[in-house]
């Protein structure tokens, strides 16, 4: 198909004026007009009268609609060599009819006239729209339209005899993707909730259940082992024969009976023995006793007699410590007495020497005391003459030489108030001033001055002169203010007074100094010093009054007599211990006397010789008969000791063992027989409830089953994932077959524009990203403006394949490059060029129909460049 | 006149089918009980006063009182006839006390066999019984016969449990000692016994002319062999080659049936229904094993053919479904898809069904995604 031209009245911005553009060329044809022309409009009735049938006003047509008249148009295209044009009349005109321009024969109306230019442009008649995503690439929406609506790719199955499955293909992957998803998730998890997981958790519930019914099963089996075990012991038990045990027990019992007699047969003869010899222990200790009790009486009776001779003898001894200790105390007091009289006169003399010290001390006091009176009544003497001075201090002097210094300096400025008269005296006249003869001639006047002239006088004054003479009266009168308040005739009577005061000062401070010497303390120290040491004297004296009577014994050495005095007390304490010793032995000799006594007073009466051999023999004969007793009785103990009678403990111990065994037996068959209840009760309560042992294997049967679901599940999830695998690689193989072309014929064109890019193309053959050496971008990751030339390279490259098989179809675009920047819109130009030529390789040339409201933007497009014109009414209308 | 009695064994009452649901299960088992009925009738019919069960009467040895006690009453109610119980395996004399229990609650014609001393059934017939104390007790439990001592002419019966030495293969019945306890195959002739019942094994079998498995009278699980029958044993006197008898009793069959699928018209389904015939197929339980190839829309009708044998059995399972080889034609590849990604998918499956590098269960797996798409393309909508 080729366009050779189009018209449209009463759409869009064209009212009954119409609009026509006319004289397509093949190859690239340019309109380039601003907005306001319709250039949008013109290309949506260009759509809605190709594509829309005729009876129909819906959907962007809609837009176009307008109130002057029926929408109308007419499109002037060439097929195989033939020149044909549509006319359609929309809405109230509702018209259509296909007409050969080179014969002027109309070849159909209505709708077999769109019936037949779907058919030459290859589209589905009624569908709203042709290969629109071919012929149309929108400003701006180039994108959306660039998605192949099928026609190309049927066109491409139909030319490359090969076949996608289409929507049977998409059907079968959605329904194993959809069976598969009941199975599994997208990852290959089982899924939650689906009919493999179900299985699963029954499998696994019933292999928990197994679990426990065979343990049930395994304690049922369990509990009959353990009856038969207790039913097998009580039957033990019980098969020994009771008698027997009865029988031994007895038989131990009359043992036992005989061994305890012969025991305490045993018993009563080792008593007997032990009686006997115990009998002629206590006879030989009797003769023993009687035999040592004769022999300490005599050996009494010989102490006695010791003891009295020493008794005496000691007595004589203490009789001569004791004459000893009276010569030895008599020599010690007589010592003592001569110590003490030379301790008195030693005491006596230290009392002289300290009376003496402090009678001197005394006697320096009182001399002191006395300079010190002399000292204070010469103080007292310059106090008072310097009390008697006026007390003038060198301010008072300064205060009187300053109110001096003021009169004085006053009584300077009252004389220095002077004026020079010219005296003039008359011959012979004189005249004083202020009492003095003055000549003619200049005369230097104060202001106190008096002239006396012949005849009177003059007398000078001023104000000043009078205030100064006021000052000087105040200061007058405060000077002598100041004399009468300090007592003083003059300043220079002031003066001496107050030099002879500071030279009586110190004269009363060298007094001062000189007491402060005497009397370090005070006087009242000197006078307390004075008091202690009268009294001290005092009693002193009274003291060494006391000794008056030793004061000529001095003969005496004292060292001489303190060694004597030492050797004595030594003596003394050496008899005293002698003494003392005596007296102990005195008390011991005294005790042994009292026990020799007391012995003797016990001693038996058989004391006599006669009478202790008789008492001696007696005892030696019942000595023997006990011994000879004892010796039978020990002899009838061996002799029962030889027979070895069985011990009653160990016969005891076996009735203690056997009739033990006996309860014991009993005890366990007790136990065991309630055992052997309990079991058999636990065991019947188990047959009034399920068979373990069955059910254990129903569940293993359960399980069989639910392992053989799991296993089909799992089989079916696998041979589900194999054929949606298998169908997708598939398609995926097909789809490259198919896109291969389109891609063959897509890569030089896209190299012209971004170089070394290649496109990745859909099932649907658009562009789903493109391929660079960095690698792949997915088309969303692309500029607008990439995308938009992709998609245009796309549409142009599907062109040329139809038009390479004999189905040459327009490209329309309308502003289709509106993101390109400048570098890319000129290679984009250069591509519409190129493909609107004819190429050297036999390819036909694209009918390309570009429109654009960006004059300068086009200006390097090139191309045939159309004009919009108004589209006169003709007769017919 | 001859002696005549019921020979049976491998009752195991009690025994639960978990692989089936509640319903059916319950049925299962309700049977193993009620067949007992069935077998008082078949000796009530034949006139036998004795019905001897070789072992496994029950299935463990410890059922539920219910399990116990219900089959005792089933006996009890039929007085003519004496059920001698033996211990078997699954219900070895052992220490869960069942026998003492049996016995406690038996009613006076049921009698429990738990010594190994001869038992005169009646005057001139002597039962030597082998019962089970344990479960392993390693050794011959039928030796004794061969010293058992009994009345001069007297018909010597044996009645036991387990295994014959040389009979049938390792896989077909329930083997059940180990080589100490395998019954010697002439243990009849060694221990002069007229007959020897055995009990063991659930298929029918006769070891020689005097000895025989009955198989179980209600049969419980698929396995090849005649099942659900008691056998019917005439002896005319001592010494004399006993008459043995088949005589169904089963409630429900368990049909092990192989089924091979072949291309070009062949109805396997035919096949199939053949060997379901003989008994209501309510009361049939199926195992079929499926083999060999078939086209497509051969697969697909006799899929369609399981559904209703499914429905119409109490039970249907399919074995080596996926080992059935999908022969793939152009025209099933044509119904598919007349385009190119699906039915290049199908080549490819078909394919790998084909590859022999690859693994047994990884081709299986291709067959089974083949058979899933065309499954999909026979239940899809029609394209548009």
């Amino acid at each position: 198909m080729k366009l050779d031209a189009f018209r449209f009245r009463h759409v869009g911005p064209f009212g009954s004026e119409g609009v026509s553009v006319s004289g397509l060329r093949p190859g690239l044809n340019v309109v380039s007009e601003h907005n306001e022309r319709g250039k949008s409009s013109l290309l949506s009735a260009l759509e809605t009268v190709l594509f829309l049938p005729h009876t129909s006003w819906k959907g962007p047509a809609k837009q176009l609609g307008r109130e002057d008249g029926a929408p109308m148009g007419e499109i002037d295209f060439t097929v195989a060599g033939t020149h044909y044009r549509l006319s359609k009349t929309f809405r109230t005109g509702k018209t259509a009819a296909l007409t050969n321009l080179s014969t002027g024969a109309i070849v159909a109306t209505k709708r077999e006239a769109e019936e037949r230019v779907a058919e030459m442009l290859g589209f589905e008649p009624g569908s709203g729209r042709g290969p629109s995503g071919l012929l149309w690439v929108r400003q701006g929406n180039s994108m959306e339209a660039a998605q192949d609506d099928g026609q190309v790719a049927s066109r491409l199955e139909s030319e490359l005899s090969t076949l996608v499955g289409g929507d049977r293909a998409r059907a079968y992957l959605e329904r194993t993707e959809a069976e598969l998803g009941e199975l599994l998730t997208r990852t290959g998890r089982v899924k939650t909730g689906g009919p493999l997981q179900l299985a699963e958790d029954r499998l696994a519930a019933t292999e928990a259940q197994l679990e426990r019914a065979q343990a049930a099963a395994d304690q049922t089996r369990q509990l009959g082992l353990d009856l038969q075990a207790v039913e097998a012991r009580i039957a033990s038990l019980q098969s020994d024969t009771p008698t027997d045990a009865h029988d031994a027990i007895e038989r131990t019992r009359a043992e036992l009976s005989t061994a305890r007699e012969a025991r305490g047969r045993l018993d009563a003869l080792r008593a007997d023995a032990a009686r006997r010899a115990a009998e002629g222990e206590r006879a030989d200790d009797k003769l023993a006793a009687h035999m040592a009790a004769v022999q300490g009486y005599d050996q009494a009776q010989a102490r006695r007699a010791d003891i009295d001779a020493a008794l005496e003898d000691l007595a004589r001894t203490e009789a001569e410590a004791q004459t000893r200790l009276s010569a030895l105390g008599e020599e010690l007091s007589a010592l003592s007495t001569a110590r003490e009289r030379l301790e008195r006169a030693d005491r006596a003399s230290a009392i002289g020497e300290r009376l003496a010290e402090r009678n001197a001390a005394l006697q320096d006091a009182l001399a002191n005391l006395d300079a010190l009176q002399t000292e204070a009544g010469r103080r007292a003497d310059l106090v008072a003459t310097r009390d008697g001075l006026a007390a003038v201090t060198r301010g008072d002097l300064d205060a009187l030489s300053r109110l001096e210094r003021e009169r004085e300096a006053t009584a300077r400025d009252l004389a220095g108030l002077q004026v020079t008269l010219i005296l003039e005296l008359d011959t012979g006249a004189t005249a004083t001033l202020d009492g003095k003869a003055i000549s003619s001639g200049p005369v230097r006047v104060s202001a106190a001055s008096e002239l006396s002239l012949p005849g009177g006088r003059i007398r000078m004054d001023a104000p000043e002169a009078e205030q100064l003479r006021s000052t000087m009266a105040r200061l007058e009168n405060d000077a002598a203010a100041l004399l009468e308040k300090l007592d003083i005739e003059s300043a220079e009577a002031g003066e001496a007074a107050m030099r002879e005061r500071a030279e009586l000062d110190a004269d009363i401070a060298l007094i001062d100094r000189q007491i402060g010497l005497i009397a370090p303390d005070g006087v009242a120290a000197v006078e307390d010093a004075r008091d202690r040491l009268a009294t001290e004297v005092e009693r002193l004296s009274e003291q060494l009054n006391g000794f008056e009577d030793i004061a000529a014994d001095t003969d005496t050495d004292p060292a001489t007599l303190a060694r004597e005095l030492n050797r004595v007390e030594g003596e003394r304490r050496a008899e005293r211990a002698r003494a003392e010793q005596l007296g102990r032995d005195r008390v011991r000799l005294e005790v042994e006397a009292s026990n020799a006594q007391r012995m003797l007073a016990n001693a038996p009466l058989s004391a006599t010789p006669s009478e202790r051999e008789a008492a001696i023999a007696a005892l030696s004969s019942r000595a023997l008969l006990a011994r000879q007793q004892g010796e039978q009785s020990r002899a009838a103990l061996d002799e029962a000791q030889a027979q070895a009678p069985t011990d009653p403990a160990l016969i005891e111990a076996r009735l203690k063992r056997l009739l033990d065994a006996q309860s014991n037996r009993q005890d366990t068959l007790s136990r065991l027989e309630i055992e052997r209840t309990e079991l058999s009760a636990r065991r019947r309560q188990v047959f009034d409830d399920q068979d373990p042992e069955a059910e254990a294997e129903r569940l293993a049967e359960v399980a069989v089953r639910l392992r053989e679901d799991v296993a089909q599940y799992r089989l079916r999830a696998n041979a589900l994932s194999l054929l949606r695998d298998t169908l997708r690689s598939s398609q995926s193989a097909l789809q490259d077959r198919y896109t291969a072309p389109v891609r063959a014929e897509l890569a030089p064109l896209l190299s012209r524009v971004i170089t070394g890019a290649e496109a990745e193309l859909s099932e649907h053959l658009g562009p789903t990203g493109l391929r660079r050496s960095g690698g792949d971008d997915p088309l969303e990751r692309l500029s607008g403006g990439t995308q938009e030339q992709i998609a245009v390279l796309t549409r142009l490259a599907f062109a040329r394949l139809l038009a390479r098989g004999g189905q040459p179809c327009p490209v329309i675009l309308d502003d289709a490059l509106v993101y390109a920047d400048d570098g890319r819109r000129e290679a984009m130009f250069d591509v519409l060029n190129y493909v609107a030529a004819e190429g050297t390789d036999g390819q036909p040339g694209l009918q390309l129909l570009y429109l654009s409201c960006h004059a300068r933007a086009t200006e390097t497009l090139g191309g045939h460049v159309l004009q919009l014109t108004p589209w006169p009414l003709s007769g017919r209308e | 006149m001859a002696f005549r009695f019921i020979h049976t064994a491998d009752w195991q009452l009690g025994r639960r089918f978990g692989r089936f649901d509640d319903a059916l299960s319950g049925q299962l088992s309700a049977q193993r009980t009620e067949v007992i009925t069935r077998i008082a009738r078949a000796a009530a019919q034949h006139d036998c006063a004795h019905v001897l069960v070789a072992g496994d009467v029950w299935d463990t040895t410890t059922p539920s009182n219910a399990v116990l006690r219900q089959p005792l009453d089933v006996m009890g109610e039929h007085p003519d006839v004496t059920w001698w119980l033996l211990p078997g395996n699954h219900d070895a004399d052992g220490p869960d006390g069942l026998w003492d229990r049996v016995e406690a609650r038996a009613p006076d014609n049921v009698r429990a066999l738990r010594v190994a001393e001869p038992v005169e059934l009646e005057p001139g017939v002597q039962l030597l019984p082998a019962p089970w104390a344990r479960i392993h007790h390693g050794e011959d439990l039928t030796r004794w016969m061969e010293s058992a001592q009994t009345p001069i002419g007297a018909i010597r019966i044996g009645l036991a449990h387990g295994s014959i030495k040389t009979f049938g293969t390792k896989n077909d019945g329930q083997a059940s000692g180990e080589t100490a306890e395998i019954i010697p195959p002439d243990r009849a002739a060694s221990a002069r016994l007229d007959y020897l019942a055995l009990g063991d094994w659930h298929a029918r079998a006769g070891v020689n002319a005097r000895t025989h498995y009955p198989g179980t009278p209600e049969p419980d699980r698929f396995k090849t062999g005649d099942r659900g029958q008691v056998l019917l044993v005439e002896i005319d006197a001592s010494g004399s080659e006993p008459r043995v008898t088949d005589i169904p009793t089963a409630q429900y069959r368990w049909p092990v049936i192989s089924a091979t699928l072949r291309v070009n018209g062949h109805d396997a389904g035919a096949d199939v229904e053949r060997q379901i015939e003989g008994s209501a197929a309510r009361h049939t339980l199926a195992e079929i094993h499926l083999s060999g190839e078939t086209t497509v829309a051969e697969w697909a009708a006799f899929e369609a053919y399981l559904a209703d044998l499914t429905d119409r059995c109490a039970h249907v399972e399919i074995r080596g479904a996926s080992s059935v080889d999908l022969k793939v034609v152009a025209e099933d590849l044509d119904a598919l898809d007349a385009q190119g990604s699906v039915r290049g998918a199908a080549e490819n499956l078909r394919a790998r069904r084909g590859d022999m590098s690859l693994s047994e269960s990884e081709r299986q797996l291709a067959g089974e995604a083949l058979r899933l798409l065309f499954g999909f393309a026979a239940t899809a909508e029609p394209a548009s």
